[in-house]
């Protein structure tokens, strides 16, 4: 099932490592036998819609949750097991929370030097410290400052600051960009990869932005209902997802789906071959892997949607069936005229579940 | 501490927070458990007590004055709870305040005013007495009881009702009425059936204030049963029978108590869904300024006439030189029994409001905070004598200070759990777990980070339980040890022998200080948390 295309040559230790962890709620399975590996200095984003449980494993991974059975190592140390129980203060590990949690009766100063071992706080090493990490998250001049006269953004920098100061061995991010508006996000995502790379961390960010996990993650691994689908670098994750799940959540995708006959699937666009032992299939055909071609398949413009730096039209094909295909952005298309079409590349052919 | 850490980090309370509490449940339980015991002890004696014609005398009087007051109460609280929420009535903010505040007056001040100013010999009595009036009909005994008790206790039925009515969606009764249906059909048939919760609610409060109270009913001589129960108390060869009334009081109250819970289960204030409109006040025309008047008449014999009738025998006190006396004394008492029975009822309530607001799946939280409400929902009085009774097993503590204060922890230890557990309700979660992951164990999370966030929580119901302590007459009276006085104890003792003036100062600044709370409680509402 996962094909993890890039996996971690097996000789270097990952900086997280579970195996077939599981954990229930009432009666609901949110971890329902997950295995990873994320190799050290990795960004990693784990993917998925909400529910799927991707939280509840980061949880497991900061140890505020502990895994009903399978196994978690931090850099080959059991952090949790049948037999053993690490608790999240002992773990090393630095967490960004979704609503920051900011302790709102510190200082920015106080807060960031929260986490720093008791000598550096009575001493002044951990000023400095500090004042590193401040520096760091482009928060030099603020450590003053009370955490409620922070603007958003700025607060969410002061908790990657304070996670980051004990110089953790792993920093985990939950959903840490859904409570900035649109505009910032986007900045903000930069300047934290930036800042997490240059603290050359290991680091686990949650999120299910789709969009987020592709563009800030080296590895993103995709959850669905507890369980992990496919391990894979952005690119390979969208160009050649390795289930529906993923396909029709990562990125705009016509699915189309028709039996086997002879090894091969028939479908509007053209016949495919199918994969071993499949007895249906689905065509995953991105909206950009078509493209006007006056040999093509014939069809009628039937809508579009005009995003600016490009557009989608709505073809519908001789047999009723509709595609979306992406289109440049100067094209005039009208609606109810003719059009024809082409694959540009072969699409990717998957078992229907 | 590995063990500690492990549990928690798994979702588990530790062992160092649920222990504590659970011993704390299970001395909540002493109390009934040691007037059991002592019934039981002399089973025939006890039974023979109890099962007299006397005894059901006794308890068709007290449910009777739980009755009479209920409604008393009720006629009262209904009309000014509808007149200060949902009417254009004049000035009704402010009224809806004042309304609130003769929750303030504990009974047993009302009912030294009541007797003071209309009883045999009182102020009403001495200004006719030159038209030669010799004698006042009497305002001792069942009537006269329930109209104090229900004066000052009508505010409870205010309180409860008001949310209810500020959340009654106005579309309903116009739904009603577009059907074609009249004005009172629809009070019959809509408005009313979606307050019953919250009426009924606030009802058995007051019946239970009323069945529990020992203040007004001794001073009024009615002969309900915690003015028998001290009466028999007080003559030592008696105590097997107050023991087993006190068992039986405790047993009625817990049974209304239980009542008002299943209640308040049912009670859904957020019944509508969809957006609601704001609800436009009812008009209420000519009627507003007669209305306006009636709320007036109200607040003077509920509020102005007690602040008077003690401020008269105030002036009269300072004439006399009788107002001030002993009074340093009483107050250093009040402050000393309350003041530490606040600070053990703050701390005492920590692991159960921890346990309460961080650990509700675990299987014990609830049964254990249950358990701390054991103490409020018995009378003062069956509480303090099963203490007694408990005390002179034990020896040293039978009339010392530690028991006293003790009995008050028990008394009012869900305001201080109450209060706390509010306010870590108000701290995320995820603060004490990114001090986890920032390093720290659990026990410097709560030093750190939750104990400073709570502390605001932790004063006011610290501040709580100080202000019910300092009213508390009962427990007082029976546990004090010999040569302490509280303003409560000045208060009954003047009262009862007829030194009103001495009683005025002491009874004035328990007003003030159990208005602190009610006034604050009712402006925060208003500012709407």
């Amino acid at each position: 099932m996962a094909a993890n295309r890039a996996a971690p040559a097996t000789t270097i230790t990952p900086a997280v490592e579970a195996r077939e962890l599981r954990r229930r709620f009432a009666g609901h399975a949110a971890l329902d036998g997950v295995s990873l590996a994320v190799p050290p200095g990795d960004l990693f984003a784990l993917l998925g819609p909400s529910g799927s449980g991707k939280t509840t494993l980061l949880r497991v991974l900061a140890g505020f949750e502990r895994p009903d059975a399978g196994e978690l190592r931090l850099f080959g140390d059991l952090v949790a097991g049948p037999q053993r129980f690490i608790p999240p203060e002992r773990r090393g590990v630095g967490m960004v929370f979704q609503d920051y949690a900011l302790f709102p009766h510190m200082s920015v100063d106080a807060n960031v030097a929260y986490g720093l071992p008791r000598d550096a706080r009575r001493h002044g090493e951990g000023d400095e410290r500090v004042r590193e990490v401040l520096a760091l998250t482009g928060l030099a001049g603020l450590g003053r400052r009370g955490v409620h006269e922070l603007s958003g953004g700025e607060q969410q920098r002061v908790a990657l600051a304070r996670a980051l100061a004990p110089r953790p061995r792993l920093l985990l991010l939950d959903e840490p960009f859904s409570n900035l508006d649109a505009a910032l996000r986007v900045r903000v995502r930069t300047e934290v990869r930036a800042i997490v790379k240059r603290a050359g961390i290991t680091a686990v960010l949650v999120t299910h932005d789709q969009e987020e996990a592709l563009s800030v993650a080296d590895h993103v691994g995709f959850l669905w209902r507890g369980r992990i689908e496919q391990v894979a670098p952005p690119d390979v994750l969208y160009t050649q997802p390795a289930t529906v799940h993923v396909a029709e959540a990562v990125g705009d995708a016509n699915l189309l789906r028709a039996a086997v006959e002879g090894g091969h699937v028939h479908t509007p666009l053209g016949r495919f071959t199918a994969p071993a032992g499949a007895t249906r299939c689905v065509v995953v055909v991105r909206p950009e892997d078509l493209q006007a071609e006056p040999a093509g398949i014939a069809g009628v413009i039937v809508g579009r949607e005009y995003y600016g730096h490009d557009q989608v039209l709505h073809v519908r094909l001789a047999d009723g069936a509709e595609v979306r295909m992406r289109a440049a952005p100067h094209e005039r298309p009208f609606a109810g005229g003719p059009i024809s079409l082409a694959l540009r590349r072969q699409p990717v052919v998957l078992t229907d579940e | 501490m590995a063990s500690l850490a492990r549990s928690l980090g798994a979702g588990r309370p530790p062992l160092a927070l649920w222990l504590p509490a659970l011993a704390l449940a299970a001395f909540c339980l002493l109390p009934p458990l040691y007037l059991v015991l002592r019934a039981a002890e002399a089973p025939r004696d006890a039974l023979a007590a109890v099962a007299t014609r006397p005894t059901f005398t006794l308890l068709a009087r007290s449910l009777a004055l739980a009755a009479v007051t209920t409604a008393l109460a009720l006629a009262l609280a209904l009309p000014l709870a509808w007149l200060t929420t949902r009417t254009n009535l004049p000035a009704r903010r402010v009224l809806a305040v004042l309304v609130a505040l003769p929750l303030a007056i504990p009974s047993y001040v009302a009912a030294l005013v009541a007797v003071s100013a209309l009883g045999p010999r009182g102020l009403l009595q001495q200004a006719l007495e030159r038209w030669g009036v010799e004698r006042l009909p009497s305002i001792y005994g069942l009537w006269g009881t329930a109209a104090v008790l229900a004066l000052a206790t009508y505010p409870y039925i205010v309180l409860t009702l008001r949310p209810a009515l500020l959340a009654l969606d106005p579309r309903l009764d116009e739904l009603s009425r577009g059907f074609g249906h009249g004005r009172l059909h629809t009070l019959r048939r809509v408005t009313l059936p979606q307050l019953r919760p919250a009426i009924a609610s606030g009802s058995l409060l007051v019946a239970l204030y009323a069945l529990a109270d020992f203040g007004a009913p001794s001073l009024m001589r009615f002969d309900s049963f915690t003015r028998v129960i001290f009466v028999r108390y007080q003559s030592s060869f008696e105590r097997t029978e107050a023991a087993a009334l006190a068992l039986l009081l405790g047993t009625l109250a817990l049974a209304l108590v239980a009542a008002e819970l299943a209640t308040r289960g049912r009670t859904r204030y957020d019944s509508a869904h969809g957006a609601r409109r704001p609800q436009s006040p009812a008009n209420l025309g000519r009627w507003r300024w007669p209305a306006f008047t009636a709320v007036l008449a109200v607040l003077a014999v509920a509020l102005v006439l007690p602040l008077a009738v003690l401020g008269y025998w105030l002036t009269r006190g300072v004439a006399d030189h009788q107002a001030a006396s002993g009074l340093a004394h009483a107050l250093r008492g009040s402050l000393a029994g309350a003041g530490a029975a606040a600070f053990v009822a703050a701390l005492a309530a920590l692991p159960v409001a921890l346990l309460a607001a961080r650990y509700p799946r675990f299987p014990l939280a609830r049964p254990i905070e249950l358990l701390t409400y054991t103490g409020a929902a018995l009378p003062g009085l069956v509480v303090a004598l099963a203490l007694v009774f408990a005390a002179i097993r034990v020896g040293p503590l039978y009339q010392s200070f530690t028991l006293l204060v003790l009995a008050y922890v028990l008394l009012y230890l869900p305001q201080a759990v109450g209060a706390t557990r509010i306010a870590l309700l108000q701290i995320g979660p995820s603060l004490e777990e990114a001090a986890r992951g920032l390093g720290r164990g659990p026990l410097a999370v709560l030093r750190t980070i939750t104990a400073p966030l709570a502390a605001r929580g932790l004063l006011a119901g610290a501040a709580l339980v100080l202000l019910a302590a300092l009213k508390e007459l009962p427990a007082t009276l029976l546990l004090s040890p010999a040569g302490f006085d509280t303003l409560a104890v000045r208060v009954w003792s003047a009262s009862a022998e007829a030194f009103y003036a001495r009683a005025a100062l002491p009874a004035l600044l328990l007003v003030a200080l159990s208005a602190l709370p009610v006034a604050a409680s009712q402006v925060g509402r208003r500012h709407g948390r």
